[in-house]
């Protein structure tokens, strides 16, 4: 199904809501949308929201023979589904050119830039090792996927523990979460990525574009990072040509958003392990006046309103 | 009255209409802790080579579904039974997408999947010929249970699922659907039945109001 296309008058609009630095929704270019997170425990499904932008992730793991030129590595796969609840314009079927991108930059992201050590997935060399199955699904889509699916993956990645595997006498063994503790997965970092989008012949990218925004821009710059100040991933999604210090620019800005989203995800991950534990806390609130991103409170329940 | 043969009840139902963004309609339909998202698009247009000339082309997914017996439900039960509820001769030429996500499962997926379309289609306002809910019963022991839980089922000799559509003549609707799995006899069907249709009454209570309070909102928006 087609969606409402986009109108000169819409575009030209929208492209002079930037220019006196007052988005269609109120923000300055700067500006991130609110980000909320819900926490499902009983089937582990994270569902991440930037502002009306809904992805889940949900994280399985199984176990397999690792290939022969990485024997002492597990490893990890990404799935995307974009269907049509996300958008109209979505195939039933078929991932399509967005979805495909979404995947090879979200692998890129998780797997190339080493976030996680795969050496401790990995059972016996050589034989037996750990594969991590995350499942993102695109439930609505407003714009910034890339962000939002990012910030669900590290959520997922950080509260997710898998079953205990061993092998004993020669048998490999999985032990169900009443036998053995189940095992959290060891992070080294936890990478964000942060979309810029560029309009023709406005020299400054606006953060964070909502769906209408995006079908204006020429292209989007995606910059994966983490808190460390190290740049995992860069990402150009359409035809863009940007000098090297607007890049440079961009990744101050990106390096400075990321630190924020990641103490407040740290934060609601704790505070999620600690309820978990039956350690009873009063609910934190936290907000960044710099920021106007915040995280609420993690819902337990999956209530969505 | 207290009755040994049956245990438990209908599961807290909770349904929110109408929250995704980019779809026409939508519900978030959950039965105790099972979760089923129905989002729904169109009428709308559709490629030449699907379109149907008297009639709308009505397409459903359901997302996900991996394991054989849910994927036969689906194929026999869910996409059946929402496609013929549906007034398809009033938009010809058009296609209506119907999405349904499963969020969380606890016991059967088709019967909550059959109600969260029906509270997605009444959130969407397309034409219906009429509305219809479905619930499940197991049998085990001696003993049914209404709308079992996944270690409820996991312990049950028999499973049935009904689907109903509004009667005045029968005491909770009249039966459009129906699967039975395991091992019963016609006793236990008939007295499954009976139990089933005192939990469609409590279903279709709920959707009326649902769609009366979505529809309240709005008057008082309008004033």
């Amino acid at each position: 199904m087609r969606i409402e296309p986009l109108s000169t008058c819409e575009r030209n609009f929208i492209r002079e809501c930037i220019l006196i630095n007052k988005r269609v929704d109120g923000r300055s270019s700067d500006d991130f949308r609110k980000f909320d997170i819900s926490i499902s425990e009983s089937d582990g499904i994270i569902i991440a929201m930037l502002g009306k932008t809904k992805v889940s992730a949900q994280i399985n793991s199984h176990t397999f023979q690792p290939r022969p030129h990485h024997p002492q590595n597990g490893s990890l796969h990404i799935d995307v589904d974009m269907s049509p609840m996300a958008s109209p314009n979505h195939d039933n079927r078929l991932l399509g050119r967005r979805g495909l991108e979404l995947t090879s930059f979200l692998e890129a992201l998780y797997r190339d830039s080493e976030c996680i050590d795969f050496e401790s997935l990995c059972i016996k060399e050589g034989e037996l090792a750990v594969e991590l199955k995350i499942m993102v699904r695109i439930l609505d889509d407003e714009g910034s996927l890339f962000d939002c699916a990012s910030i669900a993956i590290t959520t997922a990645l950080s509260l997710y523990r898998r079953p205990f595997v061993e092998i004993r006498d020669g048998l490999a063994i999985t032990y169900s979460a009443s036998e053995k503790a189940l095992v959290p997965i060891d992070l080294y970092h936890k990478p964000f990525s942060i979309t810029f989008g560029f309009m023709k012949d406005i020299s400054f990218p606006i953060l964070d574009p909502t769906d209408r925004e995006t079908l204006c821009l020429e292209g989007s710059l995606v910059i994966g990072c983490n808190k460390r100040g190290e740049v995992c991933n860069l990402f150009q999604s359409g035809r863009l040509l940007i000098n090297h210090e607007m890049v440079l620019k961009c990744i101050a800005r990106a390096l400075s958003r990321c630190e924020h989203v990641t103490d407040l995800i740290v934060a609601v991950v704790e505070r999620q392990k600690r309820s978990e534990m039956g350690v009873t806390s009063v609910p934190m609130e936290i907000t960044n006046p710099n920021v106007p991103g915040h995280v609420s409170k993690a819902e337990e329940e999956m209530s969505i309103g | 009255m207290s009755n040994s043969r049956i245990k438990g009840k209908l599961r807290t139902l909770r349904c929110d209409l109408g929250f995704l963004k980019r779809a026409d309609a939508s519900a978030s339909y959950e039965q105790g802790k099972a979760i089923v998202w129905c989002s729904i698009n169109g009428p709308g247009d559709v490629m030449a080579s699907k379109r149907l000339t008297m009639k709308m082309l009505v397409e459903i997914s359901n997302r996900h579904v991996n394991d054989q017996d849910t994927k036969k439900l689906v194929d026999t039960l869910v996409n059946p039974i929402v496609e013929h509820a549906i007034e398809r001769t009033k938009n010809p030429r058009t296609t209506l997408v119907i999405t349904l996500q499963e969020m969380n499962r606890d016991g059967e997926y088709a019967p909550v999947a059959i109600n969260s379309a029906c509270l997605a289609l009444l959130d969407a306002g397309i034409e219906m010929r009429y509305i219809f809910c479905a619930v499940c019963i197991s049998y085990g022991n001696g003993v049914f249970t209404v709308d079992p839980d996944s270690v409820a089922l996991s312990e049950a000799e028999a499973r049935f699922i009904f689907i109903f559509k509004p009667s005045i003549t029968d005491l909770g609707g009249k039966v459009i659907g129906c699967d039975a799995s395991g091992v019963y006899t016609m006793e236990i069907y008939k007295e499954a039945l009976n139990y089933a249709r005192h939990s469609a009454l409590k279903i279709f209570d709920f959707y009326r109001v649902k769609i009366q309070e979505k529809l309240a909102a709005s008057l008082r928006i309008a004033g």
